[in-house]
């Protein structure tokens, strides 16, 4: 009788004590999804397919609208392409005359519709890393509550320092990048200086480079942490059963049993935070993703229309627009990524 | 159809004409140009009118600014008369009355253009607020 409370007061002790030592709260739920994603993911679906499903159908109900808007801005342009063809035939004179007003009139149905899209990208951007900063430290404890200590604390070190510094980057240097890409797309259009020309590519060149740089050196760093903090971890909390079982008498193998249960059930948790939140940051994603995709789509359309009427004059302006869109697509999938692969990285975590 | 066959057999009559009176009659050759050239443009109205049609009818499918297609037009009608007076004075032996010609077309159509410079330098700098 004296045994079974003592291994009563042991476990009661134990459940009490893990989660204080890892330095983690036993509430283990992923943050709520942001306002901009909750009409995608309204509630806490039962499984992943179930989530993915309900994301899926609310995005299936907002490519109409995005389409249908998309291809009205791809008509315009390419009804000014086709005037501009028109008429060039008639006077070499009167071709820069042309070429001002059809540069002129697509960029002005083209900039304020590119605006739009630059700063859903950015809030999409913004709102990622605001929701990184709550989903986190969750996975951080629970992976911690686990047994990863080490890899917990580097997963969230590295997931939050390349956080930091690509919302930075992307609104301090590449927004801006992408707006003087822009200018120089508009002026070079009319003037054709390939000085315009030669920068313009230099300032695409070095964000897709940078975009790129950021993801690989982050996978890299999580492959890096994950094979020596993982291995680090599972050798210290093998180590500490073994610990206890023969350091406690009579009950260590009772209690190194228990804390075997504890460490599955900080797994389920861990595994229902993280999909949760995989799914919130798809939810959060798709829709500026699938919008900023389809004009992205049609501009590329509608370039190609040109360069087959127009020729390479006005068209190239076209392509730019929709080179800007490529760019915030991938400024886009760059910070999805990031918090989809180091939320999958603490999933699989863990002794 | 028909119109355009007459347009270049009355263009291929005339060459053949001027290159005769050119010999005797220089002056009447030079006029006997002008004449036709003036002929043919007004022959050419109804086309154009045609054209300019369906340039309007694409400007309404797409809600373009009408101002911008009536630069477009006068932009049209400048270059082809600068185009024309230019090679009629070259034909009549003063180059420098046809470069003279070629360069306030130019000009004029650079006028022209200024109401758009001037929407595209507002763009602009509208952009460069948004950084």
């Amino acid at each position: 009788m004296k045994r079974i409370i003592l291994v009563l007061i042991i476990i009661t002790g134990l459940i009490t004590v893990i989660p204080e030592v890892y330095g983690a709260e036993m509430d283990f739920t992923a943050p709520q999804v942001p306002d901009s994603g909750r009409n995608l993911l309204p509630y806490i679906p039962e499984s992943f397919a179930e989530g993915l499903l309900t994301v899926l159908d609310g995005v299936g109900a907002l490519i109409y609208p995005a389409f249908r808007s998309a291809c009205k801005g791809a008509i315009q342009i390419m009804g000014i392409l086709l005037i501009s063809a028109f008429l060039s035939g008639f006077s070499n004179t009167a071709v820069p005359v042309f070429r001002l007003v059809g540069c002129v009139c697509i960029s002005l149905i083209l900039l304020s519709t590119s605006n739009t899209f630059i700063r859903l990208g950015v809030d999409t951007i913004h709102e990622l890393s605001a929701y990184g900063k709550l989903l986190l430290p969750v996975m951080t404890a629970s992976l911690a509550a686990q047994g990863g200590i080490t890899e917990a604390s580097a997963l969230y070190a590295g997931t939050a320092a390349f956080d930091a510094v690509l919302a930075s980057l992307i609104t301090g240097i590449m927004i801006p990048g992408v707006y003087a890409f822009l200018i120089l797309s508009i002026s070079s259009c009319f003037t054709e200086i390939k000085m315009l020309e030669r920068i313009k590519e230099g300032i695409k060149g070095l964000i897709t480079w940078a975009l790129k740089i950021i993801l690989y050196v982050f996978t890299g760093y999580l492959a890096i942490t994950g094979v020596v903090s993982g291995t680090t971890d599972a050798m210290t909390l093998k180590a500490a059963k073994i610990t206890i079982s023969g350091v406690v008498p009579v009950v260590g193998g009772i209690l190194s049993d228990a804390s075997e249960a504890v460490l599955v059930g900080a797994a389920t948790m861990k595994n229902a935070a993280g999909i949760y939140g995989i799914l919130a940051v798809l939810a959060v994603c798709a829709g500026p993703f699938l919008q900023i995709g389809m004009q992205y789509l049609l501009l590329k359309i509608t370039a190609a229309f040109g360069e087959t009427t127009e020729g390479d004059g006005l068209s190239r302006l076209v392509k730019d627009f929709s080179a800007v869109m490529g760019l915030i697509l991938a400024m886009t999938g760059v910070m999805g990524l990031l918090f989809l692969i180091s939320t999958v990285c603490f999933m699989k975590g863990g002794a | 159809m028909e119109n355009y066959i007459k347009i270049l057999a009355i263009a291929l009559i005339t060459v053949i004409l001027i290159q005769i009176l050119s010999k005797k009659e220089q002056d009447i050759s030079v006029l006997l140009s002008i004449t036709v050239c003036c002929m043919i443009l007004m022959a050419m109205l109804p086309f154009l009118d045609r054209i300019f049609d369906f340039v309007r009818k694409i400007q309404a499918i797409i809600h373009m600014d009408p101002e911008n297609i009536s630069i477009l037009v006068k932009a049209v009608g400048i270059g082809l008369l600068t185009e024309i007076v230019s090679l009629i004075c070259a034909d009549g032996g003063n180059a420098a009355l046809c470069k003279t010609v070629q360069l306030v077309g130019t000009a004029v159509i650079l006028w022209l253009s200024i109401p758009v410079f001037t929407s595209l330098l507002d763009l602009v700098i509208s952009v460069l607020g948004a950084i």
